[in-house]
C-alpha cells in the first residue's frame, strides 16, 4: 500500500469497514511511514476527544410515557368501536392487582439446602463472606436489571416465554432504608414508612406498612448480603454443582441447583424459578467483592434460558431524594385495605367447592355473595370481570392439586363465555391467610 | 384492526423502543443540549412513527427510519429555537431541574455536553454535524449519507475537513497533515 491508498482507507478503518487483507496492508504501512501513522493517530485522537466521556442514556420515563400514551390511545380507538378489552391484557391486569396483597408466590432459589463440599465450594464460600462483609461500604446502590416475565403485571412471575423487561432499581440505606423498584406500568416506592404501589394504566395508587411484598421475591435484591448468605450456606452443603473462576479482575461464582417444591403435578414446574433447575452466576470485582453482575438461567432438557440479567450496578452515587416520591394525579383512587376477612369462607369447604362458587359468582355478576372471597379485586376489576363473564356456563370442574411451592391450590375448570368461547384454565385458590378464609388468587 | 392485532403491534414496536431509545435521545441531546427537551422530541418520534407505520418490521430499515425522523424533529426545533448552541449549565431553566429524574447524572451530562460543543462551535455546521454522527451517535459513514440523503464521499470529505480543521485550531503551531 502506498501513501495515497493509505490516506483513502483511513476513514474506512475508522469506520471498521475494510477487509482483512486491506487493513492489514493498512497497518503493515502505517509501521513504515511516519506521516500517515501521525495522521491516523492524531484522526483517532480528535475523534477520542469528541467523544461523550459520560453515558447518556434515554431517562426511565421516556419508554414509559410513550407506551402509556400509545395505550391510552389504542383504548379509545376500541372503545370508539364498542370492542372489548382484549382479554389476555384483561386477565393479566386482573391477576396483576390480584396479586398485590397474596404475598409470595415466587420466591427467589436462593434457599436451597444441598450443596457441595468440595474446596472450590469452600473457596466460593470464604469469598462470599467476604462479600458480605464489603457490603458495609455500601451507601446507596442503583440496579438496572431484565427480567423475562410480562410488562404491566406484578412483580412476581417469570415465565420463559416472555420478553426481557427492563427493570430499575435504586436504594439507600442511610435510616430509614428508602427504595424504589420499577419497570413498565408498575412503579413501587418505599420512603421509609411506607410502600406504595402506583398502576398508572389503571390509575391505582395501593399504600401498604413498610414490610409489605409489594415487589414479591424482588425484595431480596434489596438485601444483597442476605442473598449472599443463603449463597454461602448453599456452597456449604452438598449436591448444587459450584464453579468459580477469576478473569480480568472479576470473580466469576456459578451455582447449579435443582429444582425444590412438590412436583407430583408439574403444574408449576419450569414456571417458577424455585421451581426449576436453575443456575445463578455472579460477577463480582475481585478487588472489592462488590457485585458487578448476576445471571439466573432457568434449565430445562440440557437448555440454558437466561431469565434474569443485571446490566449494570452503580455504588454510592449523588442519590436525589425525590427519586422516592411518586407524583400522583389528584384523582387517584387510593386502595388501603381489604374488608373484613374475618367473615370469608372458611377452610372446612374444600377448594373444588370453593371454586364452583366462585365461577357461578362470575356467571351471576354477583360479587356481594360471597365478597371475601374476592378481597384482592377492586370495584374496577369486578367491573370488567361482570362484563365479561357474566352469562357464562360453567361445563367442568376438575379436580383440585398442588404444585411446586406455590401455597395454594389449583383447580382446572372449562366454562363457556357468553361469546361463545369455550375457556379452559387454572384457578388459583388459597387460604393460607390469618383467617384461614378462601381467597380468588388467579386463573381468571 | 382488531385488539389482539393493536397489542401485538404495540408490544413489537416496544421491542423497537427499547432497543432504539438510547441511541435516539443521545442524538437529540447533543442536537438540543437539554435533557428534557430530547426526552420530549423522542417521544413524539416515537408516537408519529408508531402511528404511522404501527408494524416496524414493515419497514425495510427501521433504524434509518427513526434517525430521519429524529433528525427532521431537531431540525424543527432548531428553526424555533435560535440559539440552541448557546445552552450551557448556567441557563438550565426551572423546568430542566425539576424535570430531573437523577440531578447529577444530568448535570455530568451538560457538562459534556458544553465540553463538546465548544469544540464543535468551531466549525460550520454541517461539518460538526457530520462528526456529531460519526462520533457521537457512531455512525457509519454509509449510514449518514443514506439518512442526510447526501453522497458517501460528501460526508467523508466533510468529516475529514472538520477533524483537520479542529487539529489545527487545538494545535496550530503544528501542521498536522495534509488533505489530499
Amino acid at each position: 500500500m502506498n501513501c495515497t491508498d493509505s490516506k483513502n482507507e483511513m476513514l474506512n478503518m475508522l469506520d471498521g469497514c475494510v477487509d482483512h487483507f486491506t487493513k492489514n496492508n493498512f497497518e503493515e504501512h502505517l509501521k513504515s511511514c511516519k506521516d500517515c501513522s501521525t495522521e491516523y493517530n492524531e484522526m483517532k485522537d480528535v475523534a477520542e476527544l469528541l467523544s461523550p466521556k459520560t453515558e447518556i442514556k434515554a431517562p426511565l420515563s421516556l419508554k414509559k410515557n410513550v407506551l402509556e400514551k400509545l395505550n391510552s390511545s389504542e383504548a379509545v380507538y376500541n372503545s370508539g368501536r364498542g370492542r372489548v378489552i382484549p382479554m389476555s391484557k384483561l386477565v393479566k391486569k386482573i391477576l396483576a392487582v390480584a396479586a398485590i396483597i397474596t404475598g409470595i408466590l415466587f420466591i427467589i432459589p436462593f434457599l436451597g439446602r444441598k450443596g457441595s463440599g468440595s474446596n472450590t465450594a469452600k473457596a466460593a464460600s470464604v469469598f462470599l463472606m467476604n462479600a458480605i462483609d464489603a457490603t458495609d461500604s455500601i451507601k446507596n446502590m442503583a440496579i438496572d436489571f431484565h427480567v423475562r416475565t410480562t410488562v404491566n403485571d406484578n412483580f412476581n412471575s417469570i415465565d420463559k416465554s416472555d420478553a426481557m423487561v427492563e427493570h430499575h432499581l435504586i436504594e439507600t440505606f442511610d435510616k430509614p432504608e428508602k427504595w424504589r423498584i420499577e419497570k413498565s406500568g408498575r412503579i413501587v416506592v418505599s420512603d421509609g414508612f411506607n410502600q406504595y404501589l402506583w398502576i398508572p394504566g389503571l390509575q391505582l395508587a395501593y399504600k401498604t406498612p413498610v414490610n409489605a411484598d409489594l415487589v414479591d421475591w424482588m425484595n431480596i435484591l434489596l438485601d444483597p448480603a442476605t442473598i449472599f448468605w443463603k449463597e454461602k450456606q448453599e456452597a456449604e452443603e452438598k449436591g448444587s454443582v459450584i464453579i468459580m473462576k477469576n478473569e480480568n479482575g472479576n470473580t466469576l461464582i456459578s451455582i447449579t441447583s435443582k429444582a425444590q417444591g412438590n412436583f407430583l403435578n408439574d403444574y408449576m414446574k419450569g414456571k417458577t424459578l424455585p421451581g426449576s433447575d436453575n443456575r445463578r452466576e455472579y460477577i463480582f470485582d475481585s478487588k472489592t467483592k462488590l457485585i458487578k453482575g448476576l445471571k439466573i438461567f432457568i434449565l430445562e432438557n440440557k437448555k440454558e434460558t437466561l431469565v434474569f440479567e443485571i446490566d449494570d450496578v452503580r455504588y454510592n452515587t449523588a442519590i436525589n431524594n425525590n427519586i422516592f416520591s411518586i407524583s400522583l394525579p389528584k384523582d387517584v383512587h387510593w386502595q388501603t385495605s381489604f374488608g373484613d376477612l374475618s367473615k370469608g369462607l372458611a377452610n372446612k369447604a374444600d377448594a373444588k367447592e370453593i371454586a364452583a362458587l366462585a365461577l357461578n359468582d362470575l356467571s351471576k355478576a354477583d360479587f356481594t355473595a360471597h365478597k371475601e372471597l374476592w378481597a384482592q379485586f377492586n370495584f374496577m376489576t369486578k367491573k370488567i370481570l361482570s362484563q365479561n363473564y357474566a352469562g357464562s356456563k360453567i361445563i367442568k370442574i376438575g379436580e383440585p392439586f398442588r404444585s411446586g411451592s406455590y401455597a395454594g391450590i389449583f383447580v382446572p375448570y372449562e366454562i363457556k363465555l357468553p361469546t361463545g368461547y369455550l375457556k379452559k384454565f387454572v384457578l388459583a385458590l388459597r387460604n393460607d391467610n390469618l383467617y384461614k378464609i378462601w381467597l380468588v388468587d388467579g386463573g381468571i | 384492526m382488531d385488539s389482539d392485532t393493536n397489542n401485538n403491534a404495540l408490544q413489537e414496536f416496544e421491542q423497537v423502543i427499547t432497543a432504539f431509545q438510547d441511541q435516539l435521545f443521545r442524538f437529540a441531546f447533543f442536537r438540543t443540549g437539554s435533557p428534557a427537551d430530547a426526552q420530549d422530541i423522542v417521544q413524539d418520534v416515537f408516537i408519529k412513527v408508531y402511528r404511522t407505520v404501527k408494524h416496524p418490521a414493515a419497514i425495510q430499515n427501521i433504524k434509518s427510519y427513526l434517525f430521519k425522523s429524529i433528525a427532521n424533529a431537531c431540525a424543527d426545533y432548531r428553526k424555533n429555537k435560535k440559539n440552541h448552541r448557546d445552552t450551557n449549565i448556567e441557563k438550565l431553566s426551572e423546568r430542566e431541574i425539576q424535570y430531573q429524574e437523577d440531578a447529577s447524572r444530568h448535570l455530568m451530562m451538560q457538562e459534556e455536553y458544553a465540553r463538546i460543543e465548544k469544540l464543535l462551535k468551531m466549525l460550520p455546521e454541517e461539518q460538526a454535524d457530520t462528526i456529531r454522527f460519526r462520533i457521537i451517535d457512531n455512525m457509519s459513514f454509509t449510514e449518514i449519507a443514506d439518512i442526510s440523503g447526501l453522497s458517501v464521499t460528501t460526508i467523508k470529505s466533510r468529516f475529514k475537513y472538520g477533524v483537520h480543521k479542529l487539529k489545527n485550531i487545538l494545535n496550530p503551531k503544528k501542521s498536522l497533515y495534509e488533505l489530499h
